[in-house]
């Protein structure tokens, strides 16, 4: 009976974290620096940082976002989920940013780890790597994305 | 045949070369990097490269024979001096086959060199020579992988003539905060620019063809933009305008048939650019002051994505000249003292295919029926319009 | 430098600079005047994107001078090398569209660059001076490599578009004795050619063999009215190129048919060159232009021309691969020069002596 209870009590308190993890499960996390002062972020406000709208930290420090490249699935997935569009449709924004001369888009990765560097050589970087790349032992936390 | 220049030409294109000069010298004394800083030069670019032919008039440069001496491209170097300022400089290169206007193109042109400073996320100015912020494309005239067809609706941007994709000056530009459904962008610029303009006429005495080219300055050039971006993703609506006063070329010189004129334009644009398909359409009215001369110009385009890599694309162009003043004999024996007519018409269909965001190739067919043919000398007031047929298969890329 | 633009890891900038001194006895030639010109430069620079494996853009603009040349009035201050694009397949075939370099022989896709030529410029015999040859065409080429493995490679390309040449000629007023220089632009249009390499077993030795076919049109040689009108060109092109680490040689020979004036013209140039001692190369060359049955209007006649003799002895220092000093003279006996109107077929090859001193790099 003890044992019933026990199991009972476990599969309670573990089931609503399994069925969030479930329902929150992507193939990318969002990751900053340890230096920064973000643990959680909305999906508007994380596609103006990367459409480079948005420019500071809510402390004064300077974003520096980093995409991954055009043929990752972490980018479609990325960039269907934040900006709500294909990554073509973003690609053709930053195309007429460059040649009216108002812009250029944030540099684009093509491993994990290289965006992984990019943000520890940044104070104030801000990207996203695949949800099975490890953070251990790097001064890189992950921030959470909320809906809006 | 016989080329005429007018006396005065606004070609800068010699002024590129103080600037790569110091774009070596950027490159050769090597910018420092700090750990925290991004790197601060950015280097862009785009190619499209085409070949043309058409079925019996030449065209837009484009020969019965067909030419591949066809192509746009340009090198943008961007140098962010801080978070709120940058320089750009863009070198353009352009050919047009065997357009009248072609004598006007410089190996290497200088597109742009502007410095822009942002004194906020809403207010920023420009210093140099600059974009003009005018209708849907003007700023991306020739960015081949962002049109549907590898140039723009001649009416109204024209292909050099009457429309400058530049100002000598200054704009400022004021962008309401982007979190509003209804937000815009407003700009105001004022400056010099050019007009290029080409006729043909027959020597009187052997019958020959004479092509002549001229620029046209607008001086104290004044205009504006407005940008509504509505709460329909995709939607935006476009006002903008003109003033100024053209000088010299053919038309606008003391002895030209127009003489020095005050000029003012107005144009209204819809864009619509959804997931699956695109509408867009501009109308331009100009006016020369202290005459009744009028242009009209316009074009609708709409584009079907059948999947993200390929479309097929539409176009319908024209371009009306309202109340032209008829030459004294011509006057006389009409009894008119003024005369109106489609000087472009202009029917298009195109397949675009995109291999990736920076790699299209696109095929299109022209039905064009006007005055715009140049191997000939056609008059609007005393000879009917020319049909051509013309098509361009073109590869753009950018970087 | 390209570490300036290291968030663009995909682009690598490139250039090169060659600037000389030169001075001329006898005749102006080759924009070189007796009393000398420091107004004598090559330089360039190349935008490289290598967007992946597969897809590469290269941009490279450049400038030139040649002293009092008369085609520097068409010589704009920058002007556009290449527009590429070039695509890969995976089987090695590969294509580039745009404004793209005329694989001809062994120096047409270099001309211009200094550390790897051994004397300041191309030899004119085969390669003209931006005359009768373009280093670029508006159009396509495929490239393909057979054998790769084999001691026997054959690279192959093939090109298809048009392209202008420059001609010049200097005519005199018979009342005012003055002279007025020419220069126009024929046209090469319906151009189908291509390029095979042939590389032996032999270490440093391949064969060549270029050819095309054009129609010409307009300058001052091919216009209706002060020339001889259309033209069809076929062009045939050999080479041997023999290269070691202390000593090479080289050979090209051309061939040039003009159908509808059923007129011929030949070139043939060697050229070898010797290590001394670690830096210092010793370098000759001769080189000679024939055209054979030209028609000269003025006197109704055609005749045989010999257009152009050229000896020449350098010396090279390369500091490193990518800063030579060279000084080089030339012995000349051509109908080339600049200063004087030249009515062929009745004058004889003018001699003009000549010496560039000139300082080359590349990065």
């Amino acid at each position: 009976m003890k044992r019933l209870v026990i199991s009972l009590l476990v599969i309670i308190i573990i089931l609503p974290a399994v069925f969030t993890i479930a329902k929150n499960k992507k193939g990318y996390k969002v990751v900053t620096g340890t230096s920064t002062n973000t643990k959680s972020i909305g999906k508007d406000e994380l596609s103006r940082i990367f459409l480079k709208k948005k420019h500071k930290w809510g402390d004064g420090v300077r974003i520096f976002p980093v995409d991954l490249v055009e043929s990752r699935k972490e980018r479609t997935e990325f960039s269907k989920d934040i900006h709500n569009k294909k990554v073509s449709s973003i690609k053709a924004y930053w195309q007429k940013q460059i040649f009216t001369g108002r812009g250029v888009p944030p540099p684009e990765k093509v491993t994990d780890s290289e965006v992984l560097d990019y943000i520890q050589q940044h104070e104030g970087a801000i990207g996203y790597v695949s949800n099975s790349t490890s953070i251990e032992n790097l001064k890189i936390k992950v921030i959470t994305v909320t809906d809006d | 045949m016989i080329l005429h220049w007018s006396k005065k030409k606004s070609i800068t294109g010699n002024k590129a070369t103080p600037y790569l000069r110091s774009i070596i010298l950027l490159f050769v004394f090597y910018l420092p990097i700090t750990g925290v800083s991004q790197t601060k030069l950015n280097v862009h670019g785009y190619l499209t490269q085409a070949f043309a032919i058409s079925d019996g008039h030449q065209i837009l440069g484009i020969p019965s024979t067909g030419t591949s001496d066809y192509r746009t491209l340009a090198l943008q170097f961007r140098f962010d001096l801080d978070e709120a300022s940058n320089f750009v400089i863009q070198l353009s290169h352009k050919k047009t086959g065997k357009s009248p206007l072609a004598v006007l193109e410089k190996d290497i042109a200088l597109d742009w060199a502007f410095f822009q400073h942002k004194f906020s996320n809403q207010y920023s100015i420009k210093v140099g020579k600059i974009q003009i912020p005018f209708g849907i494309y003007n700023e991306v005239r020739d960015v081949g992988v962002l049109l549907p067809f590898y140039g723009l609706p001649y009416a109204p941007y024209g292909e050099g003539g009457y429309m400058s994709e530049t100002v000598d000056g200054l704009s400022i530009t004021f962008m309401s905060e982007d979190f509003n459904p209804w937000n815009f962008e407003f700009s105001i610029y004022a400056g010099h620019w050019s007009w290029s303009e080409w006729f043909n006429t027959k020597n009187v005495f052997s019958g020959a063809l004479e092509q002549q080219v001229g620029i046209a300055q607008i001086e104290k050039g004044v205009g504006g933009q407005l940008v509504l971006n509505t709460p329909v993703d995709g939607l935006r609506l476009i006002a903008a305008g003109q003033f100024g006063r053209v000088v010299d070329g053919l038309s606008f010189s003391e002895n030209g048939i127009l003489g020095p004129k005050n000029f003012y334009d107005g144009l209204l644009a819809i864009d619509a650019d959804f997931e699956k398909y695109f509408f867009r359409s501009e109308f331009l009215f100009l006016a020369l002051d202290k005459t009744d001369v009028q242009v009209n110009a316009g074009y609708a385009q709409a584009g079907y994505y059948f999947s993200e890599s390929f479309s097929l694309n539409i176009q319908g162009e024209m371009f009306r000249v309202n109340y032209l003043t008829l030459p004294p004999i011509l006057s006389k024996i009409t009894g008119k003292s003024s005369f109106s007519f489609d000087f472009d018409i202009d029917y298009a269909i195109g397949f675009k295919y995109n291999f990736s965001s920076n790699y299209t190739l696109k095929l299109e067919g022209h039905w064009n029926k006007g005055y715009l043919v140049e191997e000939i000398a056609l008059s609007p007031f005393q000879e009917k319009a020319a049909e051509t047929l013309y098509s361009i298969l073109s590869l753009s890329t950018s970087f | 430098m390209s570490a300036c633009v290291a968030a663009q890891s995909k682009l690598n900038i490139h250039g090169y600079f060659s600037q000389a001194f030169a001075i001329s006895q006898g005749h102006q030639i080759f924009g070189i005047p007796e009393q000398g010109t420091s107004d004598y430069r090559t330089m360039a620079l190349q935008f490289r994107y290598d967007a992946d494996d597969q897809n590469l853009i290269i941009m490279q603009i450049s400038h030139e001078r040649m002293g009092k040349s008369p085609i520097m009035v068409l010589e704009e201050g920058l002007k556009l090398d290449w527009a590429i694009y070039q695509h890969s397949f995976s089987n090695g075939l590969s294509f580039k569209v745009g404004k793209i370099q005329i694989p001809f022989g062994i120096f047409n896709e270099i001309r211009d660059v200094g550390t790897l030529l051994p004397f300041y410029r191309v030899p004119y015999a085969s390669y003209g001076e931006g005359n009768y040859m373009s280093e670029t065409i508006n159009g396509i080429s495929v490239s393909y490599s057979f054998f790769s493995e084999s001691g026997w490679k054959i690279d192959f390309t093939s090109y298809l578009g048009e392209w202008k040449w420059i001609e010049w000629a200097a005519r005199e007023n018979p009342f005012t004795q003055k002279l007025t220089v020419l220069v126009e632009t024929p046209q090469i249009r319906n151009v189908f050619g291509g390029q095979w390499w042939f590389n032996t077993p032999v270490d440093g030795l391949r064969l060549g063999l270029a050819g095309y076919h054009g129609d010409i049109s307009g300058g001052l040689s091919f216009s209706e009215e002060t020339g001889i009108g259309k033209e069809n060109i076929n062009v045939f092109h050999f080479s041997v190129d023999y290269e070691q680490t202390d000593f090479f040689i080289r050979s090209e020979h051309t061939r040039y048919f003009l159908k509808e004036n059923d007129i011929f013209a030949f070139s043939l140039y060697g050229q070898a060159g010797y290590n001394i001692f670690k830096g210092m190369w010793l370098n000759v060359q001769a080189g000679t232009y024939k055209a054979i049955n030209v028609p000269i209007p003025l006197l109704n006649i055609r005749s045989d021309i010999d257009y152009y003799e050229d000896f020449a002895l350098g010396l090279n220092y390369f500091f490193s691969a990518q800063l030579a000093l060279k000084l080089e003279t030339h012995w000349n006996k051509s109908l080339i020069v600049e200063e004087k109107m030249i009515n062929f077929g009745k004058d004889k090859p003018f001699g003009t002596n000549y010496m560039i001193l000139s300082l080359s790099t590349s990065f």
